[in-house]
């Protein structure tokens, strides 16, 4: 994975000096709460509801052993001993002091960690596909792709003040495990016809109050075309994006009101303006990047190994967590280990201080040093022997982690809600346990199969509830929550919004309408089909009816 | 920095967020703060609501406190009547296998803040 | 309002230029101030009579005339360009770095933070990501250049 040169070292600490003097500012008074918000802001640092809440930036989801043994180390020091894993790959911290940060910083910049841009209107975290270089199905890695826009969107000067935030993903698989078309701009890598790799380009996609699915910019856009090609659209969207009202301030409604192709134009115009080889970085850049990505020395194995099939066989729990947890690898004889941080009784995507610790040592000893969050809130150790698979598993079940539910119903992707952040309308991680807890037989999960839902506390749809097979909006009304639901979304590449059913439900209702839905899920489907698929062929009305059926 | 169109209805309570730490503090009868919402001040009268707004801006021009505004309470039973701020006085409804917010106030004690 | 500028500190009142409408309505003068939504290409064939440019920052959190700035330097526009309005002194750099060579400050913001503030600023980073944003005067180094050069003399 990436290493800092002295540049990257240099750039960061300029950045946490800059900051712990902007934070002397802020209580000398010299900078007022309004010029400071934005400041703080893009270094991370929010102040939610009960306290302020640092999230740190963990770029494209990507991160080391070290790595998470300081975010261990600060979740003591600083915080209450836990961290969040977020919808975007990074990592939060709910408690921290204002009079700490600088501290904090200066803890993570010396593990070549940081927290810019992780909130703010400017380009934020650069996500993408948790199983990059491990997956049989990618391109090439898309994370040397990243990492070049993560420097390159580093402290912009002309893009810093955005009319609102600007979230890039990148994918190099046509199995979306990045959600590109729910971003700003989408990215997958792809070859053309002459075997060359580039990048097919999105634009416009969003959740939030108007949830909208990217549409195609340009299928193909050359590799040293793709810094100039992306300024175009940043220079076009800070310049005509909407700055007069915050919820119509996404270039998705720029892209809307413009229409697609005059959009096109107006950034092919503005390209055409530019000297591209003026923003251009030469290809040796990339490369270099690239060699921190280099696959590790791979052995020479076979997927069969007699400890792993024999356990496979005589520990049911074992068994389980093989066939939901595992991902395929590209060489024989490894797996992609998913990591579940969605135990029945715990808060989703949420991580102990000793639990990062005993990740933290799997990955020094299984996953050459290597981990990955994902944005549906679970851990990835991404090259791991299959031989190895017995031991990490008893390692898991004993730290709380094991729960062989990746995928299933019970892993659930939840935002914060209204338990800890100042936007919520209401809570989300409690709806979240009472389905885990209705749902927690294995034995119906794995019958159940393929099922994601998605909660979001608030209309800003953190929680992605637009994209999930089954999406969970919270709202309130004179001091009671209740539930919208959104039935049919994707977030892969067949990406879809979900339809609304209508009325909303208590938390009670939710629950027993939702194991109806899965119940006449069961009943009804053909074949192998998961539930999206049952879904698209039946449609909603089926599906409304059993869920208001005791109305 | 202005919080005060005071349109609430009922007693009103000031509450803010302490700038340094960050926690939920409401304004005590002296125009101090506390993170104790049962020593908040709890008022309908308008002389002493609009001294509670000068000295809520003192305090933030300070740089003690942010983001300060007024809530409604529930004159029946003095607690916070919107939903959002019950969960600013009780902390997260959910906190699993580690001390809860409460236990957490607890251990620590009150946090009071003034401006001298 | 002051004007800062990264070669003189200079705390003078500057005057406000004639609006782009009146510019442009007029024929003569060799200074204008541009809104954050300015039409560049109504100004074109204008620009060469034009000596100096104010563009509008109606807040700190609109950063259209950055774009703006980058746009008229490409467009050929050699004089004098002030951005003109509440930037904080983290925003001087940005805006040189983007082509400006001097802010317009309001005079609350400027008593706010005072010339040292925004001066000091211009040392936070040596560095800059970005092709074509250097500025001697701050981020003076691109770091991609700075690693190409470093390539060519091995």
């Amino acid at each position: 994975m990436y290493r800092y040169d002295e540049f990257d070292t240099q750039f960061v600490k300029s950045r946490t000096a800059q900051f712990r003097e902007q934070v002397v500012r802020r209580l000398d008074g010299r900078l007022t709460e309004d010029q400071f918000r934005p400041l703080r802001l893009m270094n991370g640092l929010y102040l939610q509801l009960h306290a302020y809440m640092l999230r740190v930036a963990v770029p494209y989801g990507t991160l080391s052993s070290d790595q998470l043994r300081q975010l261990a180390h600060i979740g003591e020091k600083y915080d209450r001993g836990y961290g969040h894993v977020t919808t975007r790959q990074n990592i939060q911290f709910n408690w921290p002091e204002l009079v700490d940060v600088p501290d904090i910083l200066d803890d993570l910049a010396a593990v070549e960690m940081h927290a810019i841009q992780t909130s703010g209107n400017c380009i934020r975290n650069v996500t993408s596909d948790p199983w990059a270089g491990a997956a049989k199905d990618e391109v090439e890695d898309p994370r040397p792709t990243c990492e070049l826009l993560r420097q390159w969107s580093s402290l912009h000067p002309e893009f810093t003040f955005l009319p609102r935030k600007f979230k890039i993903a990148v994918t190099a698989s046509e199995n979306d495990r990045a959600a590109i078309r729910a971003h700003d701009i989408g990215i997958k890598i792809v070859r053309n016809d002459s075997g060359e790799v580039g990048y097919h380009i999105y634009v416009g996609g969003g959740l939030g109050r108007t949830p909208i699915i990217a549409e195609s910019l340009n299928e193909f856009v050359s590799r040293d075309e793709l810094l100039p090609y992306l300024e175009a659209i940043m220079r076009v969207y800070n310049r005509y994006g909407r700055r007069d009202n915050k919820y119509k301030a996404r270039i998705k409604i720029l892209v809307q009101e413009t229409g697609i192709k005059q959009f096109r134009q107006d950034v092919e115009a503005e390209y055409a303006a530019m000297t591209p080889a003026d923003v251009a970085v030469g290809p040796e850049e990339l490369e270099r990047i690239a060699t921190y990505f280099a696959a590790p020395d791979f052995e020479k194995l076979s997927d069969k190994h007699e400890g792993f099939d024999k356990a496979v066989i005589l520990d049911p729990a074992f068994g389980r967590w093989v066939n939901n947890n595992l991902g395929q690898h590209r060489i024989a004889g490894y797996t992609i280990v998913n990591i579940s941080l969605k135990p029945t009784d715990g808060a989703p995507g949420d991580m102990t201080s000793e639990q990062m610790r005993v990740i933290a040592d799997l990955a020094d000893k299984y996953s050459h040093s290597e981990l990955r969050f994902t944005h549906e809130q679970n851990v990835v150790l991404p090259h791991v022997k299959r031989a190895d698979c017995v031991a990490i598993f008893k390692a898991l079940a004993e730290a709380g982690l094991a729960d062989a539910n990746i995928g299933k119903i019970t892993d659930i992707i939840c935002c914060p809600g209204m338990d800890y952040c100042a936007l919520a309308t209401a809570r989300s991680i409690p709806i979240s346990q009472a389905i885990a807890q209705r749902f927690a037989d294995p034995e119906r999960q794995n019958i159940i199969g393929e099922m994601k839902i998605k909660i979001s506390g608030c209309i800003n749809a953190c929680g992605h509830h637009h994209v999930g097979h089954i999406g969970i909006l919270g709202l309130e009304k004179a001091g009671v929550e209740f539930y919208q639901l959104t039935l049919g979304g994707d977030a892969t590449e067949t990406a879809v919004v979900g339809d609304r059913t209508g009325k909303g439900l208590s938390q009670t209702e939710l629950i027993d309408g939702i194991e109806r839905i899965v119940d006449f899920y069961i009943k009804t489907r053909e074949e192998s089909e998961r539930f999206l698929d049952t879904y698209r062929r039946v449609g909603i009305a089926p599906f409304k009816e059993v869920l208001y059926a005791d109305h | 920095m202005s919080s005060l169109k005071h349109k609430g209805k009922g007693p009103q309570v000031m509450t803010a967020n302490g700038l340094r730490q960050g926690p939920v503090v409401y304004m005590r009868e002296d125009y101090s703060w506390s993170t104790v919402f049962s020593e908040a001040l709890q008022t309908e009268d308008d002389a002493i609501i609009t001294a509670m707004d000068v000295a809520a801006q003192s305090a933030s021009e300070a740089n003690l406190i942010v983001g300060a505004y007024f809530i409604d309470i529930d004159p029946e039973t003095g607690e916070p009547a919107r939903y959002r701020e019950r969960f600013r006085m009780n902390g997260p409804s959910f906190d699993p296998g580690r001390p809860t917010h409460i236990e957490h106030a607890e251990k620590t004690g009150p946090i009071h803040l003034s401006e001298t | 309002m002051p004007i800062i500028n990264s070669k003189a500190i200079a705390s003078g009142q500057g005057e406000t230029p004639p609006t782009m409408d009146d510019f442009l309505a007029g024929n003569e003068g060799d200074s204008v101030l541009l809104p954050p939504d300015a039409d560049l290409e109504a100004l074109a064939p204008r620009l060469s009579g034009l000596k100096s440019i104010d563009v509008a920052f109606p807040a700190f959190t609109d950063g259209r005339g950055f774009s703006i700035a980058k746009q008229l330097r490409r467009m050929g526009f050699e004089g004098t360009l002030t951005a003109a309005g509440p930037l904080i002194p983290d925003q001087y750099v940005y805006a040189l770095q983007c082509g400006f060579d001097q802010v317009k400050i309001d005079a609350e913001t400027f008593e706010r933070f005072g010339e040292d503030d925004f001066t000091a600023a211009l040392s936070a980073f040596s560095l800059t990501y970005q092709r074509g944003y250097v500025h001697a005067a701050g981020p003076s180094v691109n770091v991609f250049e700075a690693r190409a050069a470093r390539r060519n003399t091995k």
